[in-house]
């Protein structure tokens, strides 16, 4: 974008003003308090803020109740010329012009000027018909990068693409920074995932519902499908209940038939068993009256038949119990003749004599005894005394050899001392040649760097001098360079007009078949697609033509035929006028034939400008490398003086020694003299150590010595005090040969023990035996008398019980002979034939279980009737519904919801993958996109290093392009940590890089006011450079800091231009009237 | 062939049932839908060449001859005029309405109803629950039509008894499900011996698909099929049946004619290659198929499957190999594996994509796979 004119009324302090600019550096100058900012007010509000705005009431004018006024041209990439013209509280206007000159009728008029300016500048600003958009004067990146106010620094550093709410910055700045977004694969892929998103999906990513959605048709259909399906299912819910109901009614009607006949069945029952029972009763009654006859003559038979034998029994119990009578007569007598047997033998053990003997023979037991306890006491104190001496003898033995061992170990630890001496000795000996070989190396050093500093100078000399070379090369080549060509971008534009006319000429194709039949002699030619055609005068001409085709036919007529609808026509036209408009007068005034030519001419130029910027970068390369090592060479005036010293010192060094400090370094190397010296002092110091630890190894041992000789006196002193020598066998021996005695003791010992025991209870047991007998007689005894007197007292019982028994038999016997049993028998058994032989017995019944069965028949009966209604009922419900029908076209129509809901979700699918596609693609893009920072901070780094002479070696800026801070020493330090003056000129660099990326204009106002002299200078050649690439509006009050003296206007002429028409010096003292008293134009220069 | 002598024969009857004309095939698309409703009506004529090349006496259509009671006018208006074509002033065509199409007030087969005004004097509709029609001097037809969709009645027991001193050969027909059949308690179930019951020769009728026989022979009850298979899964259609009545009572002859024309598959896909041999069957014009997938394709068998799909359904440019096709893709799956080897010459922004999209498969397999997909089509793509 560029500004090519800009012109204000009543705006602020500013009554008029007109200024035209040009297309590279323009320097608006004037003094301050002129309107300069006020300018740049202008030109923000007329491209960002809408006319109806509230805040353009501070534009008010000072000294006019006329609506400020702004009237901006510019220029776009696409080499289209806009006029946005805004009369703030009032109007707005946007115009076209195919020249920057003339312009056309309004393109837009009022809110949609906006909305169309928004869209073209893409610098991230909302269209203001966006919801939630904050109304005022909107402030994006790009805004703020590219109007920034005057003193902005801190909000163009800490600006940021993320707080814009537009992505047009963003993407822009992407397409102008990155590579990323512009490869054609992705850049494809992102328009057709887009396009696919866009078809489904709204701007917010919810699904669209609209009757092009996509989804819709497929939901409508499942939407139809379902409702279809619930209807036939209710349908076929209710077929199936009442299907069910028939089928349940006529189970409820056959389980009543079944109940009823069941019923019928129970009533013939009970009267069937209401006869019988009753024939069964009068025969039973016949059976119970023999029966009981009987009975009676039966009891009286087994009676008399049951005494008889108990007199039987009576008689043969009376003589078993006179033979037991006599048998305990004889029991007793034997039972007193064995009582006084016992009585005699145990009065004879307890006589005097008896216990005499008994007491005799417990006193010899215990005497033997007691002689055995004594021997075994003597002999275990025998054992004692030997156990002691032998323990003694053997610490004896233990402590000699302990005694060699401490000898070995003094001797030993002398040796280790008078070792360890040595190796000290030698270690520091070789430490003193090795301080010499370290002074001899450093003296060698310093010759080396010495040498390299001189030869460093020289090339840093020729770097220099190369670097000069460059530069002229490429001021020599920049005046070749030419300035009226259009851009590349330009002749791409005009490129893709033509191809635009091509394609759409293209499109006019009707594929026509023209048959002419000649029927009288006469001339016809004519062309088809701009072809000529051959002449034809008799007879037919035929021929095929894809757009138009033209005929004359003799004098007589001009036949012209163009294919392609008018719309399609139309735009071949308006294309062709725009090439003619557009590209034609290029190639004229260039004096080029076609775009091929022209395309040549303008690469041919943008080859010469690279080289150019080559050769820029070379010189300012070399000169960087050059004043990298000047920086070195200070070293040169000091490194002589060192040398001398280092040389001095080694003078007073023995020749032995020093030349045994060459072959060291020789040996070792001029690195390996630290690793030496290491070793040899660790050796010293291990010496030390081990020579200490032997002399305190000797001093322990001749400790312990003393202290094992006295334990040994003391040892031989007991020996001589027990009196016990080592046994000729040995102490192994001697002791087996005592627990062997101890052992036959022990013995003994116990088996006096066991004899005394058995002695004594052989003498109570032979007592107790004695008393036992005695006892028992005397209770055999009394059981015998006890026996007779009971047989006696039964056999006296049992004679009288049989006299009773002989009486009664006596006296029944008569009557039971009279009995007639078998006649008794036979009338019984024939009555309970008669019974036997009716059916089997049924349950009992009455007269009221019959009436009762009756009864249940009867309501058995109307229950199944009423169900037999309920079947009916059912039959006719079902004849009301679809049935089978119903169920197959169930089934279709849920077969069908299946496919649509199968449909709907490969719709879904397809276009969430779509979605998907797009959102990672972006993310994949974003993520890149991050490295926007990176790609910003390359350029504005290396200017900025340039600038501070490599003080500060990055600047870091973050993805969204706001500045994160420099780095100093390899640490990040934050922007605001800089000087004031600093950050100006860093924001200063970041703007102009940014714009130099976008190729558009760039408004500073005032931008260096905290800038040194050498800073300004340096800037000056940037901006001039700058200016070839884009263009850049600088507001000024110090216009020297920009441009040289014959640049500025003479003559009373306020605006000057250089040669190459990139520069221009505008005086706006005689352009800008400003309300108020006039500014004296001297004063301002 | 002949399977019996003419001299034997004494009447000669084709039996069909199951036309279903106007049937809506729900779950297709609509071109598809009208291709197999229109063949319901293209069968009809099959049905009346085949009664006129084996010169039967009489044709019997045995109910559901249309899909819904009062079907739209193109249907009973085609069927009409495919009727009238016919000069078949000897050989009677009787029309039992069924459960599908049951005689009703309203229905197609009212006498009232336009339709009926159309028909030739010698079609005749079962109209009443007595009807009976003598065919020559030897036979007689009983049939009783279905009134309502859905009826518990055996109309096979209801037709009259053979009446002592009876000679005539005795055809019943009526419409119905006999017992072995599901769900036949409500549609209008047929006793399977009700043909020895009424003292029957041959008893017609129609409700099921497939072509069935009841024994015993003296006496069979028949099912003929439908002409056209209606749905996938049945089996034994397509046909109808031609009876020869013999002489001096003994029992018929059954034969049964294809009429016909489409074939339903269902085919599920395993493989690529077995996709393509299907695509190259002969006879895929006549045949309605189903496709299911069990397929894991790699991005460039997935191409292969996509364009075989084409081929065989077809475009608006340019007939399928298969005439009615319905693809069910939900067995198809693109194997996603190794797709990042597709992309290793892409840049490299792309390839950031399909790793994201790859850990997308975590958590939204399908969504994530669907979108690779898009993306290696993109990228096939000519540039």
């Amino acid at each position: 974008m560029k500004l090519l004119q800009v012109e204000v009324e009543h705006f602020g302090c500013l009554r008029r003003a007109k200024i035209e600019l040009g297309p590279g550096l323009n320097v608006l100058y004037g003094p301050n308090d002129l309107g300069k900012s006020t300018l740049t007010h202008a030109i923000r509000a007329a491209l960002l803020l809408p006319h109806t705005s509230t805040e353009a009431k501070r534009f008010t004018a000072w000294d006019s109740d006329e609506d400020p006024l702004v009237k901006v041209t510019f220029s776009l990439p696409d080499g289209r010329f806009w006029q946005v013209e805004k009369r703030f509280g009032r109007s707005s206007l946007l115009r076209e012009s195919n020249d920057g000159r003339t312009f056309n009728a309004p393109f837009k008029k009022g809110r949609e000027v906006d909305a169309e300016l928004r869209e073209k500048l893409a610098w991230g600003v909302p269209s203001p018909a966006t919801k939630g958009i904050k109304r005022g004067l909107p402030t994006t990146f790009l805004s703020t990068v590219l109007l920034g106010e005057q003193a902005n620094v801190t909000e163009v550093l800490n600006s940021t693409l993320d707080a814009d709410t537009n992505e047009s910055a963003r993407e822009r700045l992407t397409a102008a920074l990155s590579a990323f977004a512009q490869d054609p694969l992705l850049k494809k892929m992102l328009e057709s995932a887009q396009s696919k998103v866009d078809e489904a999906f709204t701007a917010t990513g919810r699904r669209k519902r609209g009757a092009r959605s996509p989804f819709v048709t497929a939901t409508e259909q499942v939407k139809q499908a379902k409702a279809s399906l619930e209807l036939l299912q209710k349908r076929a819910a209710e077929s199936e209940s009442a299907i069910q109901e028939l089928a349940e009614k006529n189970e409820t009607q056959d389980i009543h038939e079944e109940a009823l006949l069941q019923c019928r069945r129970e009533l013939e029952a009970v009267e069937h068993a209401l006869a019988q029972q009753e024939k069964r009763r009068a025969i039973a009654s016949v059976v119970t009256e023999a029966t009981e006859r009987f009975r009676s003559a039966q009891q009286k038979l087994e009676a008399f038949q049951k005494r008889e034998a108990d007199l039987r029994d009576v008689r043969a119990e009376e003589q078993t119990l006179e033979e037991k009578k006599h048998a305990a007569i004889a029991q007793q007598q034997q039972a007193q003749q064995q009582l006084r047997v016992a009585e005699d033998s145990l009065t004879r053990s307890q006589n005097q004599e008896a216990e005499q003997a008994r007491q005799l023979r417990r006193g010899q037991l215990e005497k033997q005894q007691l002689e055995l306890e004594s021997a075994a006491s003597s002999l275990a104190h025998g054992r004692e005394k030997m156990n002691r001496a032998r323990a003694l003898h053997g610490q004896m033995r233990q402590h000699e050899v302990a005694l060699e061992q401490l000898k070995e170990q003094e001797t030993e630890a002398n040796e280790t001392s008078n070792k360890s001496q040595l190796v000290m000795t030698r270690a520091e000996s070789a430490l003193g040649a090795l301080d010499i070989a370290r002074r001899v190396r450093r003296v060698r050093e310093v010759e080396a760097e010495l040498a390299a500093l001189q030869q460093s100078k020289e090339t840093a000399d020729k770097h220099m001098a190369a670097a000069k070379i460059a530069r002229d090369a490429e001021a020599e080549s920049r005046k070749r360079l030419r300035h009226d060509l259009p851009s590349i971008e330009e002749v791409a534009g005009m490129r893709e007009l033509l191809r635009e006319r091509d394609i759409s000429e293209a499109r006019l194709g009707g594929g026509m078949a023209v048959s002419v039949e000649l029927l009288q002699a006469v001339g016809v030619q004519g062309t088809r697609d701009g072809v000529a055609l051959e002449l034809v005068e008799n007879g037919a001409m035929h021929f095929d033509a894809d757009r138009a085709f033209t005929l004359r036919i003799g004098d007589i007529a001009r036949i012209d035929v163009k294919a392609g609808s008018p719309e399609a026509r139309q735009a071949v036209h308006d294309l062709q006028e725009r090439i003619e408009s557009e590209v034609q007068p290029t190639l004229q005034r260039l004096g080029v034939d076609d775009m091929a030519a022209l395309s040549a001419l303008v690469e041919a130029n943008d080859a010469a400008r690279r080289e150019c910027e080559t050769l820029a970068s070379k010189a300012l390369s070399l000169a960087e490398l050059a004043a990298a090592q000047y920086t070195d060479f200070a070293k040169l005036s000091t490194l002589p003086v060192r040398l001398t010293e280092l040389r001095r010192d080694l003078k007073d060094t023995p020749k032995d020694a020093a030349e045994a400090a060459e072959a060291l370094l020789e040996q070792l190397g001029d690195d390996s003299l630290e690793g030496r010296e290491a070793a040899l002092r660790t050796q010293v110091e291990q010496a030390r150590a081990d020579f200490d630890e032997a002399k305190s190894s000797v001093h322990h041992v001749a400790t312990e010595r003393k202290l094992l000789q006295q334990q040994m006196d003391a040892a031989n002193q007991s020996l001589d005090e027990l009196g016990v020598a080592e046994p000729a066998g040995g102490w192994e021996s001697a002791a087996a040969d005592l627990a062997d005695q101890s052992e036959k003791l022990t013995v003994q010992q116990l088996a006096v023990a066991q004899q005394l025991t058995e002695l004594m209870s052989e003498q109570a047991a032979e007592v107790t035996l004695l008393e036992a007998a005695l006892l028992e007689a005397k209770s055999s005894l009394e059981q015998t008398g006890q026996g007779l007197e009971e047989a006696t007292r039964r056999a006296g019982e049992t004679a009288k019980k049989a006299a009773i028994l002989e009486g009664e038999v006596k006296i029944s016997r008569p009557s039971v002979e009279a009995l007639d049993i078998a006649t008794l028998q036979s009338g019984v058994n024939e009555a309970q034939t008669k019974l036997d032989e009716l059916p089997p017995a049924l349950k009992p019944v009455s007269e009221e279980d019959r009436q009762q069965s009756a009864d249940k028949r009867d309501e058995a009966k109307r229950e199944y009737e009423q169900a037999r209604d309920d079947v009916r009922k059912a039959e006719g419900r079902l004849q009301t519904v679809s049935g089978q029908v119903v169920v197959e076209e169930t089934e279709r129509a849920r077969e069908a919801l299946t496919l649509a809901e199968q449909e709907e979700r490969e719709i879904e699918l397809d276009y969430d993958g779509w979605q998907l596609l797009l959102e990672t693609l972006r993310n994949a893009e974003n993520t890149e996109g991050q490295h926007l920072g990176q790609a910003l901070s390359l350029p504005v780094s290396k200017r900025f290093a340039e600038l501070t002479a490599g003080r500060y070696s990055k600047l870091e800026v973050l993805p969204g392009l706001n500045a994160e801070g420099v780095r100093v020493g390899g640490l990040l330090r934050g922007v605001e940590t800089l000087s004031v003056g600093t950050q100006e000129q860093l924001a200063t660099l970041l703007r102009l890089t940014i714009a130099e990326h976008l190729g558009t204009m760039l408004i500073l106002d005032d931008h260096l006011t905290q800038t040194d002299p050498d800073r300004i200078e340096w800037f000056r050649r940037v901006l001039r450079v700058h200016a070839s690439e884009a263009q850049l509006i600088i507001m000024t009050c110090h216009p020297l800091d920009y441009l040289d003296a014959p640049e500025m206007p003479t003559g009373g002429q306020t605006v000057s231009r250089s040669a190459s028409g990139l520069i221009h010096a505008i005086d706006l003292t005689e352009l800008v009237e400003r309300s108020g008293p006039a500014v004296n134009a001297q004063e301002s220069s | 062939m002949r399977e019996v002598e003419e001299d034997d024969v004494a009447l000669k009857v084709l039996h069909t049932a199951d036309w279903h004309l106007g049937k809506r095939f729900v779950s297709f698309d609509e071109a598809d839908r009208r291709k197999l409703t229109r063949a319901r009506l293209e069968v009809v004529d099959r049905i009346l060449n085949a009664a006129e090349s084996n010169a039967v006496d009489l044709v019997l259509c045995a109910g559901d001859l249309f899909d819904v009671p009062e079907p739209e006018e193109i249907w009973w208006k085609g069927l009409a005029e495919k009727l009238c074509k016919r000069n078949w002033t000897s050989r009677p065509l009787v029309l039992l309405p069924g459960n599908h199409d049951p005689l009703t007030t309203s229905s197609v087969y009212n006498d009232s109803h336009p339709f009926r005004s159309l028909l030739p004097d010698w079609v005749h509709v079962v109209d009443c629950d007595d009807f009976e029609l003598p065919i020559g001097a030897d036979g007689v037809l009983f049939a009783r039509p279905c009134r309502r969709q859905a009826g518990e009645s055996d109309n096979a027991l209801l037709l009259p008894k053979r009446e002592p001193g009876d000679e005539r050969i005795r055809i019943g027909m009526v419409h119905g499900s006999t017992f072995d059949m599901p769900n036949y308690q409500a549609n209008f179930p047929i006793a399977t011996d009700a043909a020895s019951q009424r003292g029957l020769n041959y008893l017609a009728i129609g409700d099921t698909h497939a072509w069935k026989i009841y024994p015993p022979d003296a006496c069979p009850t028949v099912y003929p099929s439908t002409p056209e298979q209606t749905t996938f899964g049945e089996s034994e259609t397509g046909s109808v049946a031609i009876v020869f009545f013999r002489r001096h009572g003994r029992s018929p002859k059954i034969r049964r004619e294809r009429v016909g024309q489409w074939s339903w598959r269902v085919e599920t896909i395993t493989g690529v290659a077995a996709l393509q041999a299907l695509m190259s069957e002969e006879g895929l014009r006549q045949t309605v198929m189903r496709l299911k997938f069990d397929l894991r394709a790699v991005p460039a068998e997935f191409d292969q499957v996509l364009r075989c799909l084409e081929e065989m359904k077809g475009t608006l440019a340019k007939h399928g190999r298969v005439g009615v096709l319905l693809i069910d893709r939900s067995g198809l799956e693109l194997d996603t594996r190794e797709i990042e080897s597709v992309f290793a010459d892409m840049p490299d922004v792309v390839q950031a994509a399909v790793r994201a999209l790859k850990e997308e498969e975590a958590t939204q397999p399908e969504v994530a796979q669907r979108a690779l997909y898009h993306l290696y089509q993109m990228s096939r793509e000519p540039q």
